[in-house]
């Protein structure tokens, strides 16, 4: 319904209250007009009564009644005189209509009853009765009546009149209204065209100045726009999610144009990677007019996907009721890809535990860590006997018992090597809490069974814990290697004094390598390797040795390799034996050597890049044996092969050692393309009294043979020995019965 | 004097219509209408009360020997309306001849039948210098300064004369006025 305009309210207000105050006064004025001319046309009749009563009563008091009726006839001859009676001394002495009753009501005659007196006593004798009529009276009204009808057509044409002026009046602000209605941010309105009266004025001038603001806010908003939609995907929705705007970013990145995006639910085109229960938990957040904040994964056109850190906004109109939400969203996939590259480098392949990496990123960000080392006690030998394959089933397992600890607030679990885990705990636990949930997962593993082959078999499993921060890797690691040793389920580092003891010899043997690397005091010594038949002297083996600073005595690497390692002074260590050796014997013509590389060696790149580059600069990579010692848990490196290929391909040959305590790794060392083999010493050292390790050697040499790979009997101490190894058909042989390791810059002289 | 004359002349014309009729021939029906209407008019002097110290109206009827018997009849006529009371005063009705008329016989008021200007003019000497009302049966006699009459036509009218009501000095309650015929 069209509404009623401001100058038409205006007009019939001014119409409705004019009136109202007409009629009021109309009313008013009328009534006491006619109560005044009521009361003066009872005063013309009373006068009448009064004019003629002393005539009346002197002649009747003469006796001339003629002369009273006469007065009263000619009385009764006036127009508005319509019933008159004379009645003295209770006669009536006179009246018109004859008899008539002058006691009847009617509200068109005004009834005077005036009293005759005697003109000698001031007493009545009589009355003389007026029926008067109201004709003077109503004629009067009507003519009243007829004027307020004439004035009424005047005020009516007043009235148009006013409505005509009002309407020219506000004619300006419906122009206004007009070219307000069709304005579009940004354009601008011309008012120059309508009549401006001063307060007309100002409104356009307000107008004008709100124009010049809206186009100024536009401008922002665009500019605002232009940045979003440059800088960010995105996305506007109807209430149902029906998508009815993308920019380019969209397009660019989900492939789609405008004209298929638009009109397609968002949960079709874009989010079609995303589950229901998120779908259900982002309508119900924003049609709560909440914001929703977090990451999807949307689909491309071509299949693929892209991730966005998405924020959608629910847009209100002024009433707070939605009319439209946006979806402004950041492309977050390459850092989704780095987060999940991130999380393939610090997760073990095997369980998806973290790693080590992990662990030392998270126990950096904690003030009072409380840490575990947790190794399986039996796991070698079953991995050995029962497979690759069963261990890695064993370790998934025990996994699952870790990883149903997490659910403790603060307490971390990681996979470290070999059969190795850790369990990582905040500052909130004390260590007798640390300590118990360490013993709840050993009492787990203790209780796990492993089913194979149709046996069960159970894991044991001790621990080593600490609340060391710079230390904790060492010390829970002497605190698990004390708990196997001592056989005990835990040991906390700190609560055992020998561990103490130990970690200051670690710190004592650390300084003497650092003392002894700064003063050239690590040596090297070579040890012959015989050929098996000629017994000459084909090889050598660099082994590494320290000087005693005090007494000059050689020091055994067994004595502060371990160390080494823990104090990263190891690679400095290994290149300085790849140094020497290197030097020395590109000055000894025609003799091959080998130095032992463990797989620290072997993963540290700096290291290697040493190695390639003085074996570019040598050019002794033929006489050059790489010898891989500490082979257990190298198996899923595959750095390890690709590192064997490339030396091969220099030219250098490959060499494993302590080839023998374990029969899993036969196949996949093979695999390996390997030159030599070192029969593990422990076999050697009893091959002559011991059948199985008769028998083991046999099998060794059996298949290396038929590989054509050359073997070497280390640890031959007798001639017993020498002779059974000669015997089985070992290709090379290495002893002190042979020849004892001596300083390598002996062979040079 | 132009209006005097006028009025004049309006005098002698109605004292031509009174000789026309006889001297010796009354109108008993206006005589009975003056015995009902004289009286009453009495009472409206004002002066009345000074001039009944008795409280007795007395009303003396002068007439000519010739008219004895109607000045009889008249009498009759005013103590049969009347009786011997007027309001409340006394009424009584005496009547004269205007040759025994003298300045001792002092009346509240005087009716004159009719007689000779001479007679009439002598009664309305005194009684105007007494402040006595003196009726006249015609108002023809209004020439001699009677001062009321009545006559009946069509309607009965009461006269007063005018020029004869300084002379008398006699004043009646202005009602009285409205319903004469002042000539």
């Amino acid at each position: 319904m069209k509404r009623m305009s401001l100058s038409l309210k205006i007009s019939f207000s001014f119409i409705v209250v004019s009136i109202a105050t007409l009629s009021f006064f109309y009313f008013v004025f009328y009534h006491l007009f006619e109560q005044q001319m009521l009361k003066v046309e009872g005063e013309k009749a009373a006068l009448i009564a009064k004019t003629i009563e002393p005539v009346i009563a002197i002649n009747h008091f003469l006796g001339l009644r003629d002369n009273v009726k006469q007065l009263a006839e000619k009385t009764a001859e006036h127009d508005q005189i319509v019933r008159l009676s004379v009645e003295i001394e209770n006669q009536l002495v006179w009246s018109m209509p004859e008899n008539t009753d002058l006691d009847f009501v009617n509200e068109d005659l005004i009834f005077i009853s005036f009293p005759i007196t005697n003109p000698l006593k001031a007493e009545s004798i009589g009355s003389i009765n007026i029926a008067y009529t109201k004709d003077s009276l109503n004629k009067a009204l009507q003519d009243i009546h007829n004027e307020i009808l004439y004035y009424l057509a005047g005020l009516a044409l007043v009235f148009v009149m006013f409505i005509l002026l009002t309407r020219y009046f506000f004619s300006p602000f419906e122009q206004i209204a007009q070219k307000v209605k069709n304005y579009e941010p940004g354009s601008t309105i011309d008012f120059s065209l309508i009549r401006a009266e001063p307060e007309i004025q100002a409104i356009t001038t307000s107008f004008e100045s709100m124009v010049s603001n809206i186009r100024e806010y536009t401008v922002l908003l665009e500019r605002y726009k232009h940045s979003v939609d440059e800088s960010a995907i995105v996305v506007r929705m109807d209430l149902e999610g029906t998508i009815t705007y993308v920019n380019e970013e969209f397009c660019r990145l989900s492939g789609y144009s405008p004209e298929e995006s638009i009109g397609v639910s968002v949960f079709v085109i874009c989010h079609s990677e995303v589950d229901e229960h998120q779908c259900a938990e982002i309508l119900e957040t924003v049609k709560a007019k909440n914001i929703w904040k977090g990451n999807l994964q949307n689909s491309r056109k071509n299949g693929g996907s892209y991730y966005v850190r998405a924020t959608v906004v629910p847009i209100l109109d002024e009433y707070n009721d939605i009319i439209e939400f946006i979806s402004i969203q950041q492309d977050i996939t390459q850092v989704i890809e780095q987060q999940e590259k991130i999380a393939r480098q610090t997760t073990d392949p095997t369980t998806g535990l973290y790693n080590k990496v992990k662990l030392e990123e998270d126990i950096q960000k904690i003030e009072h860590p409380k840490f575990a080392i947790i190794a399986l006690d039996n796991y070698s030998i079953i991995k050995d006997y029962y497979g690759w394959e069963s261990g890695n089933r064993i370790l998934k397992e025990i996994a699952e018992i870790f990883l149903s600890i997490t659910a403790i607030e603060n307490i971390s679990v990681y996979k470290l090597a070999g059969s190795e885990y850790a369990v990582l705990g905040t500052q909130v636990f004390d260590m007798d809490l640390f300590h118990g949930i360490c013993r709840t997962i050993l009492k787990k593993i203790n209780d796990y069974t492993v089913h194979l082959d149709d046996s069960s078999l159970h894991i044991g499993a001790s621990a080593g814990l600490t609340s060391n921060t710079e230390h904790y890797y060492s010390y829970a690691g002497l605190a698990l290697q004390h708990a196997q040793e001592t056989r005990h389920l835990t040991i906390i580092y700190e609560e055992a004094e020998n561990l103490v003891q130990r970690f200051e010899n670690n710190q004592m043997w650390t300084k003497k390598l650092n003392l002894a690397l700064n003063e050239d005091r690590i040596v090297l010594f070579a040890q012959p390797i015989f050929n098996a038949k000629t017994l000459k002297i084909e090889k050598y083996e660099c082994l590494v040795r320290m000087i005693d600073e005090d007494d000059e005595k050689v020091i055994l690497p067994s004595m502060f390799l371990d160390v080494a390692k823990k104090s990263k002074l190891y690679h400095q260590i290994t290149e300085q034996v790849i140094k020497i050796s290197f030097d020395i014997f590109s000055q000894v013509p025609d003799v091959h050597f080998t130095i032992n590389f463990s797989l620290e060696d072997l993963l540290h790149v700096p290291t290697i890049q040493f190695l390639k580059a003085i074996l570019d600069e040598s050019g002794l990579a033929s006489r050059f044996i790489l010898e891989i010692v500490e082979t257990e848990g190298i198996e899923n490196f595959s750095e390890v092969s690709d590192f064997v290929i490339d030396m091969k391909a220099r030219g250098c040959r490959i060499a494993i050692d302590d080839f023998g305590s374990g029969y899993s790794n036969f196949s996949y060392l093979m695999g390996l393309n390997v030159d030599f083999i070192k029969i593990d010493g422990s076999l050697v050292k009893a091959i002559d009294r011991d059948v199985n390790s008769q028998i083991i050697t046999s099998t060794i040499l059996d298949f290396s043979q038929q590989l054509k790979i050359a073997t070497v009997a280390e640890y031959v101490h007798n001639q017993t020995v020498l002779d059974y190894v000669q015997k089985l058909g070992v290709d090379y042989v290495q002893g002190f019965h042979l020849g004892k390791p001596v300083p390598i810059e002996t062979l040079v002289i | 004097m132009m209006i005097m004359s006028i009025m004049r002349i309006a005098l002698s014309f109605l004292l031509f219509l009174s000789c026309s009729v006889s001297a010796d021939t009354y109108d008993h029906l206006l005589l009975r209408a003056q015995a009902s209407i004289f009286p009453k008019i009495v009472l409206l002097d004002q002066g009345l009360n000074k001039k009944t110290p008795d409280d007795e109206i007395v009303l003396n009827i002068v007439s000519s020997k010739r008219d004895a018997y109607i000045a009889q009849q008249l009498k009759k006529s005013i103590e049969d309306k009347y009786g011997s009371s007027l309001g409340n005063k006394k009424l009584t009705v005496s009547i004269t001849t205007f040759e025994e008329f003298n300045e001792t016989t002092l009346a509240t008021a005087y009716i004159v039948l009719q007689s000779s200007e001479s007679l009439i003019k002598k009664v309305v000497a005194y009684a105007s210098r007494h402040e006595r009302i003196v009726f006249s049966y015609s108002y023809s006699n209004f020439i001699y300064d009677a001062l009321i009459s009545l006559h009946v036509k069509e309607k009965a009218y009461v006269y007063l004369n005018k020029s004869a009501i300084q002379l008398y000095g006699i004043e009646f309650l202005p009602v009285f006025y409205k319903i004469t015929k002042i000539i």
